[in-house]
C-alpha cells in the first residue's frame, strides 16, 4: 500500500530537479560569486594584495588592480581586509572561459 | 594453484580516489595485499608555511572539501590555543552548529556511496537527496556550498539570522522522518543484509592494534570520541551520547553512522535552543609573532591533528594528520582471507578520503629510511 501511495503522491508532484539552462537558479543572499571592484573608491592600500592567500590579486596603480579569476579560490580576505569596502562579491557564477585574459579582466 | 597477482586501481570503478591495491590471489580468495598511495599529493604543509595565520587557514580548509569547516575548526583551535583567546558564547554555538551540520552531509554523503558500492543505486538517490537540504543550508548560512569558509579567528563572518535558525530547523524536521526509515531498509533489507553482515570484521584488538579512529573504532567497541575526551566548542554544555557498538562489521559501521546522523541532529537542535542574543566579534586581523600549539577535533571520520610553530608572523612549520591517515594501513589486516568480490565493499566500509591524507612517506623496499627535514629538503628540493 504505501509503494502504492507513493507512486501516486509522486505522479502529481513537480520534477524535483531543476531546469538550470532555462529557469535561472539564483544564488543565496551571501553566495559568493565573480569580484566586483569599485576603483575610483579605492585609496591603494595593497592590503588585498599582501593577504590574498592565492597571489590573485595584481595592483598596478590606485585605482587600477586586477583580480584573476582563474586563481582566486573564493575565501573573501580581500573583501575583509579592505579599509574602505570597495571589493564586493557578485551572484555572477557563470563565466568560465577558455581565454584566461577574459578571466582577468574586472567588473566595473 | 599458482599466485595471481591482480591490481586495483588506481584508477578502478570500485574506488572513488585514486589508490592501488595489488592483490594477490589464490582462485577467489585474497592471500596478501600490498598498498601504494601518493596519487594525489597536493603538498598542502608546503602551501602553509611562509604565509601568515589568517591566509593560511582558507588554504588549510582546502585540503578536503568534504570536511571544510573539520579542517578550518582544527586550524583555529590551534591558533586560539597559541593566542590564549576566548570566543563567546553565540561564536561557540553556531560554530558547533556548522560543524554538525558537516558531519550530517558527510555520513549522509558516505552512506550513499556505500549503497551504490553494494549496487542499491535508489537508496543512493534518495540519501543524496536529503543531503541537498544540508548543503542549500551551507549555501544560505556561509555562501558557498562546499568550502565554508565561515569561521575567523576568534570569531565569524557571519552570523545566523532567526530566518536561517527556521530553514536549519525545519531542514533537520524534514529530514528526521525519512533518514528513519531508511535506516529501517538497511536494517531490513535482505540484499543489504547479505552483502554487509559479517564482513570486513574488525575486533577490539586488532583495532586498538591499529590506532583505528573515529566511527570505525566506535563500530569496533572502542569509546574514542574527541568532543568528550577533549571538548571544544560547547560540546561541554551539551547532552549528547557517544554511540559504541561492539561487533565492527561493514553492517554496524554502516548503521553506528545513521545513527550518529540522528545524535548530531539532536546537539544542532539544543544548540539553537540555546542561541544567546549577544552580538558576534567584529573580524580584526590576527597578530601573533610567536608560538607553537597543536590542536584536534573530531570529523566526521576522526581525529582530526594539526601542529603550527609560527616564527615572524607567518608559519615555519604545519604538520596536518588526518583521519584517514591514522587507519588506512588497517587494509593491509583485514582484506586477508575475503573473497574478491568484497574488496569494494570492506575499503568503502572505512570511509577512507585519500586526497585529504596524502603526506609525504618514504618507504623504501626493504628497510625504513629515516632523514631530518633538511637531508629531506635538499633529496627532493623543496
Amino acid at each position: 500500500m504505501g509503494v502504492l501511495k507513493e507512486i501516486i503522491i509522486n505522479f502529481f508532484k513537480e520534477p524535483f530537479t531543476e531546469l538550470h539552462p532555462f529557469v535561472k537558479k539564483k544564488p543565496k543572499e551571501r553566495f559568493r560569486g565573480r569580484i566586483l571592484y569599485e576603483a575610483d573608491r579605492c585609496i591603494g592600500c595593497r592590503l588585498c594584495e599582501k593577504y590574498c592567500p592565492v597571489k590573485a590579486v595584481d595592483f598596478h596603480e590606485k585605482g587600477r588592480i586586477d583580480f584573476d579569476m582563474g586563481k582566486c579560490i573564493y575565501c573573501g580576505l580581500c573583501r575583509d581586509v579592505c579599509p574602505v569596502k570597495c571589493i564586493h562579491y557578485t551572484h555572477a557564477f557563470e563565466y568560465a572561459s577558455s581565454n584566461k585574459e577574459k578571466l582577468r579582466k574586472n567588473l566595473v | 594453484m599458482h599466485d595471481f597477482v591482480m591490481p586495483v586501481g588506481p584508477q578502478s570503478p570500485a574506488l572513488k580516489e585514486p589508490m592501488l591495491l595489488k592483490l594477490k590471489l589464490e582462485g577467489e580468495e585474497v592471500r596478501s595485499v600490498d598498498m601504494r598511495l601518493g596519487y594525489t599529493h597536493k603538498g598542502v604543509e608546503g602551501l602553509l608555511e611562509g604565509k601568515n595565520v589568517d591566509q593560511a587557514m582558507y588554504v588549510a580548509s582546502r585540503i578536503c572539501g568534504i570536511c571544510s569547516i573539520s579542517h578550518e575548526r582544527a586550524f583555529i583551535r590551534t591558533v586560539e590555543d597559541m593566542m590564549k583567546k576566548e570566543v563567546n558564547e553565540r561564536v561557540k554555538l553556531i560554530r558547533t552548529i556548522l560543524f554538525e551540520l558537516e558531519r550530517i552531509s558527510s555520513h549522509l554523503l558516505w552512506a550513499g556511496f556505500m549503497m551504490h558500492e553494494i549496487g542499491f543505486d535508489t537508496l543512493f538517490q534518495y540519501l543524496w537527496r536529503e543531503r541537498e537540504g544540508v548543503l542549500d543550508l551551507f549555501e544560505s548560512i556561509c555562501g558557498n556550498r562546499v568550502h565554508k569558509n565561515i569561521c575567523k579567528i576568534g570569531s565569524l563572518r557571519y552570523d545566523i539570522a532567526p530566518v536561517q535558525e527556521r530553514e536549519v530547523l525545519d531542514c533537520l524536521d524534514s529530514m528526521q522522518e525519512k533518514l528513519k526509515d531508511y535506516e529501517d531498509e538497511i536494517k531490513k533489507n535482505k540484499v543489504i543484509k547479505e552483502r554487509l553482515k559479517g564482513v570486513g570484521k574488525i575486533s577490539k584488538k586488532t583495532a586498538i592494534e591499529y590506532g583505528l579512529i573515529g566511527p570505525n573504532a566506535r563500530a569496533s567497541g572502542i569509546d574514542n570520541d574527541v568532543r568528550r575526551i577533549d571538548p571544544y566548542d560547547s560540546y561541554a554544555d551539551i547532552n549528547f551520547k557517544t554511540i559504541v557498538i561492539k561487533k565492527g562489521d561493514a553492517m554496524e559501521r554502516t548503521l553506528l553512522r545513521m545513527r550518529e546522523v540522528h545524535e548530531s541532529m539532536g546537539i544542532i537542535r539544543q544548540c539553537v535552543e540555546m542561541l544567546p542574543s549577544e552580538k558576534i566579534p567584529k573580524f580584526s586581523l590576527t597578530n601573533i609573532k610567536e608560538g607553537e600549539a597543536i590542536g584536534r577535533v573530531e570529523a566526521p571520520r576522526g581525529e582530526l591533528f594539526y601542529f603550527l610553530k609560527v616564527e615572524d608572523g607567518l608559519i615555519r612549520r604545519a604538520k596536518v594528520r588526518t583521519p584517514t591517515f591514522a587507519f588506512i594501513k588497517i587494509l593491509e589486516k583485514i582484506l586477508k582471507g575475503v573473497k574478491i568480490g568484497d574488496v569494494p565493499v570492506i575499503v568503502a566500509s572505512l570511509d577512507p578520503c585519500f586526497s585529504c591524507m596524502e603526506r609525504v612517506l618514504v618507504a623504501k623496499e626493504d628497510r625504513e629510511e629515516w632523514m631530518t627535514e633538511a637531508e629531506f629538503r635538499r633529496k627532493y628540493s623543496c
